[in-house]
């Protein structure tokens, strides 16, 4: 595995797992369902793949959120 | 070289445990739906009751009579009205949402549920079928369908947050014996529905030539619990962003069309109570719009023809999509995660998940159902039958039971003020076939498993000893 893949998408600045924005991206979402529930768990939408993942998954594209990082 | 985020919380670790207690809806229904229950004890035990606070409308039958009932009663709407906006403020709060938005469109939820409430109540409404839920529901589609609803209102349509909230004070009027009684039948019956409905949809979507995430997003849709299946499992298998909002317009579209399906075909086959909220509860997809039709058809009870009791129909229908259904959704998730990564194409991205999704994603208010019943169950254990129903049930289950209505009155509003049918996605063809496929086997299989497999079980719903 590479070292990219150690990090999950959670921690990617691609991935965007506000529950606001869930609601306005994610048409009809909130009719009969909500971002704020727990079977959302962490999921989120990926900017670069355009696709809705789990915030536990992992690809080689990762790029750190935090502005505040360190090299390890 | 990789870089790791120098603050001591890790961005993309799971959220802990006790964040976790404030920052998701299911768990503010737990804590506003048990604070509830824990004071309705209380004040029962010190001679109390909240009966004074958990006010709803009578029935009249002029509207001159209307008026001077809620006249008399304002105060105690008033009362209603802060409690609940303090709770669900309180929640919404925490959640990240504005309490400025919520407020006023909190107040204009509260007053139209007073209105739909009070139209439900009105003598002639059994004449015209205006079961409060329906009314809510097409008053809500009317609006946002035609005037449109203004952005103040939206932040106030928190329908899963209501519904939740009502589940919870359902729990209060469930025996715990009954759920040990019933849970075991209605995880078999849901378990041979939802694996049915399941495979046909994901059968029918693959042969369509649909991806195999699109199909499963649609399956657990159908199968498992509306929209939150949908999401779920859209996310643990890694769906494209485009393929949860189609599963979620196919879900809404099929809900609403059962909301008034199942109850109106129930009466004309004259099915008791028990058996129409197991079927509701089997073959409806969500559940927000499945408790707007097994509370219509509660609505239905002791017109001629119609055995069992209103409760029997709700509490049928709990049994079945809460404990037979919803509470699966994390093992779907979990299995279909790994057949997603070891099985079907590569998406570039890696979405294996841990047995620790199950956990993740279990609807925590089922939780709150569970402990609102056990604590109830407790506290009548002394009490006879008669005594319950002269003793606990008015001043205890019964004010709980008030509450929940609201709870749900809110709840059914909003869905329709919420539907806005020009704004759902555009599911296409293929989809619609392979989820229609799906609905049909559901309501087949639904309607044999409860009207002749398990009928007389579920008959025996409402009756004084299961």
């Amino acid at each position: 595995m590479s070292e990219s893949l150690s990090a999950r998408c959670g921690g990617c600045r691609h991935f965007d797992d506000d529950a606001r924005t869930l609601e306005s991206e994610i048409a009809g979402l909130v009719v009969m369902g909500s971002a704020y529930a727990s079977v959302r768990a962490g999921d989120g939408l990926c900017r670069l793949h355009r696709r809705y993942l789990s915030s536990t998954s992992r690809c080689d594209a990762f790029e750190a959120r935090s502005q505040q990082t360190a090299t390890a | 070289m990789s870089t790791i985020p120098a603050t001591t919380t890790r961005p993309d670790a799971p959220p802990s445990f006790w964040r976790e207690l404030f920052a998701k809806e299911d768990w503010w229904a737990v804590w506003i739906g048990l604070g509830l229950v824990i004071v309705a004890v209380f004040a029962f035990v010190g001679g109390s009751s909240l009966k004074w606070i958990a006010v709803a409308p009578q029935k009249w039958s002029t509207l001159a009579e209307l008026g001077t009932q809620l006249a008399t009663n304002a105060p105690r709407y008033l009362a209603l009205f802060v409690l609940w906006l303090a709770l669900f403020g309180l929640g919404v709060r925490a959640l990240g949402i504005s309490l400025r938005q919520f407020v006023p469109a909190f107040a204009a939820v509260f007053a139209g549920s007073l209105l739909v409430y009070s139209i439900g109540v009105w003598e002639q409404s059994t004449r015209y079928n205006l079961e409060p839920p329906l009314v809510a529901l097409l008053l809500g589609l009317l609006i946002a369908n035609t005037v449109g609803v203004p952005a103040w209102l939206k932040s106030g349509l928190r329908v899963e947050f209501y519904v939740k909230t009502g589940i919870v004070l359902l729990g209060a009027g469930l025996p715990f014996t009954l759920i040990l009684w019933a849970g075991p039948v209605a995880i078999v019956q849901a378990a041979i529905v939802s694996l049915a409905t399941f495979g046909t949809i994901y059968f029918v979507a693959v042969r369509l030539g649909l991806d195999r995430r699109l199909a499963a997003t649609l399956g657990a849709g159908g199968a498992v619990c509306g929209v939150s299946g949908a999401i779920a499992v859209a996310g643990a298998v890694g769906a494209k962003k485009e393929d949860a909002p189609i599963a979620i317009t196919l879900v809404i579209l099929w809900a609403i069309v059962m909301i008034f399906v199942l109850p109106l075909v129930s009466k004309a086959l004259g099915l008791p109570t028990g058996v129409a909220g197991a079927w509701i509860g089997t073959s409806e997809f969500a559940d927000a719009a499945g408790f707007a039709a097994a509370q219509t058809y509660g609505g239905f009870a002791g017109q001629p023809g119609i055995a069992g009791t209103a409760e029997a129909s709700v509490q049928a229908f709990t049994l079945m999509k809460v404990i037979g259904r919803d509470v699966w959704i994390g093992v779907w998730a979990l299995v279909l995660s790994i057949l997603a990564t070891t099985r079907w194409e590569r998406t570039g991205v890696d979405s294996r998940v841990d047995g620790g999704e199950i956990w993740r994603r279990f609807p925590k208010f089922v939780i709150g159902f569970f402990i609102a019943s056990a604590i109830i169950t407790l506290v009548a254990r002394g009490y006879s039958y008669d005594q319950f129903k002269k003793v606990v049930t008015p001043d205890l289950v019964g004010p709980l039971q008030g509450l929940r209505t609201w709870a749900f009155t809110f709840c059914f509003l909003s869905i329709g003020l919420a539907t806005r049918l020009r704004d759902l996605a555009a599911a296409g063809a293929k989809p619609f076939y392979a989820f229609t496929s799906g609905v049909v086997v559901n309501l087949i299989l639904g309607f044999v498993l409860s009207t002749i497999v398990f009928a007389e079980f579920w008959r025996c719903l409402g009756q004084p000893t299961p």
